[in-house]
């Protein structure tokens, strides 16, 4: 009979021991950076707190995991979807950095402390939010950003992950848009252009040629980020995309390999279809009705930027699915391809305003536009290597 | 010595190169120049590779030498010094 009670409290003991374990969970993506210095950090503090459960949910491959995620968010009213999420007890962090190991410490000691109610565990068994009125105790949420910073002028203190996605779509706006393709088309528009007497009626249409080839390319770039939104979490398309990158990386370095050998020039390419255009943008200048031609080379700048998009079409791609990478607000992604847009642009403005003004054709020479497919090239084949290999690497706002 | 260039309205090495091309034209004005243009001009003959600007030299109807892409003033002269011996 005494053997009895003695395994009876034994067995309970263990079972109370289980109970009085704290949990601490972390939410995390497996191509995270950050998450992964977390839960190396954690490793390393497992055995400084034995009384604590430590649980990891990898959201990206795991859509059930999401779902806990998603949850205990929308219990805890936090909309911000940054991960490594770490949650204990009533407290959660977002986010990892060297101060957030000592929040971690804290709220594991205090929670040790005093009992705190599990709030994940209950979301997972209620398969569902949990309203506040149910909890105990009003949660905290403390968000960590990655502070690296970085003075400029004019714009101050301004954070490092902030400004590479930026400088990623100018340097990316700016090759894709220095590829000569469609060059020649703005070439023969300002040469027509400038044998016109009305000065007001020239500004019009090259500025409408120029903002409408803005706005069709910005069209397109939201057409593949439409696209690529939705399936970025699905390995398989990224991995495509990544090859992409590099067959379009392995294209940039031939091209420049070739004009490397060659002479540096204008390449005379199907010099039928050259005609058809050269002689419908001799139809619209001519044309005396304005808005005749002005329908005339809005419709030329949209058959033109098929052509530059079939020229480039593996830059665009690429850049979408970076920016799709990243989870932006609204704005973010508006901001990104604007800025896209305008460097994509910047050649062309520069050759048009100088035309305008000094009423002559300034050529750019083409002795630097290998170095485009150079720069393009190298940085194709890096990014379709990180694509495959490292995304967390492309990941600049987690 | 007869110079003919070929080139384009669309060809921005053709507008970058022009001024070069002026310039020895007024350094060199013992020779003949012709300008055509690649579109409307009867060029086939000069069997135009994939490179503009071109410049053809013939002695003579002859052709004895070509420049293809973009040459500045210097580089054309010296091609006439070595290739040409004048």
């Amino acid at each position: 009979m005494r053997k009895w009670v003695c395994s009876f409290l034994l067995f309970f003991l263990f079972i109370s021991d289980i109970e009085a374990k704290q949990k601490l969970y972390v939410f995390h993506r497996y191509d995270c950076s950050h998450c992964k210095e977390e839960l190396s950090y954690l490793e390393s503090i497992k055995d400084t707190y034995p009384d604590v459960e430590f649980i990891y949910y990898e959201v990206l491959k795991n859509p059930t995991n999401l779902k806990y995620l998603e949850h205990v968010k929308k219990t805890l009213n936090d909309e911000n979807n940054y991960v490594p999420y770490t949650v204990i007890g009533e407290y959660s962090l977002v986010g990892f950095n060297e101060n957030t190991k000592l929040s971690i410490q804290n709220y594991i000691t205090y929670c040790i402390q005093n009992d705190c109610e599990d709030i994940v565990a209950e979301v997972i068994q209620k398969k569902g939010a949990i309203s506040l009125e149910e909890l105990k105790k009003t949660p905290k949420i403390e968000s960590v950003k990655h502070e690296k910073e970085f003075a400029l002028p004019f714009f101050g203190k301004v954070k490092a992950r902030e400004l590479s996605l930026p400088i990623l779509s100018i340097v990316l706006g700016f090759i894709d848009g220095f590829n000569p393709c469609a060059m020649w088309v703005l070439f023969f528009l300002i040469s027509m252009l400038l044998g016109m007497k009305n000065r007001g009626k020239m500004w019009i249409l090259g500025i409408s040629f120029l903002l409408s080839s803005a706005i069709i390319y910005a069209l397109f770039l939201v057409a593949w980020l439409k696209v690529t939104l939705p399936l970025r979490d699905i390995l398989l398309l990224r991995t495509l995309i990544a090859f992409v990158a590099l067959g379009t990386g392995c294209f940039h370095l031939r091209r420049y390999r070739k004009m490397h050998h060659r002479k540096v020039g204008c390449t005379v390419t199907n010099r039928k279809r050259r005609n058809k255009i050269m002689n419908l943008i001799q139809k619209f200048t001519k044309e005396q009705n304005l808005i005749l031609s002005l329908i005339g080379v809005i419709s030329l700048a949209i058959s033109v930027n098929f052509i530059e998009l079939a020229c480039s079409a593996g830059l665009p791609l690429v850049y979408t699915q970076i920016l799709s990478l990243n989870d932006l607000s609204f704005f973010a992604y508006f901001w990104n391809i604007l800025l896209y847009i305008i460097f994509y642009l910047i050649d062309d403005f520069f050759v048009f305003c100088i035309a305008m003004f000094t009423l002559k054709l300034t050529g750019i020479t083409n002795r630097y536009s290998k170095y485009s497919h150079l720069i393009g090239g190298i940085l194709l084949l890096g990014i379709g290597l990180l694509l495959l290999f490292k995304p967390e690497l492309l990941l600049f706002t987690m | 010595m007869h110079i003919i260039r070929i080139s384009a309205v669309w060809c921005s090495s053709c507008i970058v190169t022009y001024q070069d091309f002026l310039k020895f034209k007024e350094f060199y004005p013992e020779f003949t120049y012709e300008e055509l243009d690649y579109d409307r001009d009867a060029i086939e003959k000069y069997k135009v590779g994939s490179i503009l600007p071109l410049l053809l030299f013939l002695k003579e109807g002859r052709e004895v030498y070509r420049l293809e892409g973009e040459y500045t003033k210097k580089e054309m002269e010296d091609i006439i010094h070595e290739k040409m011996g004048m």
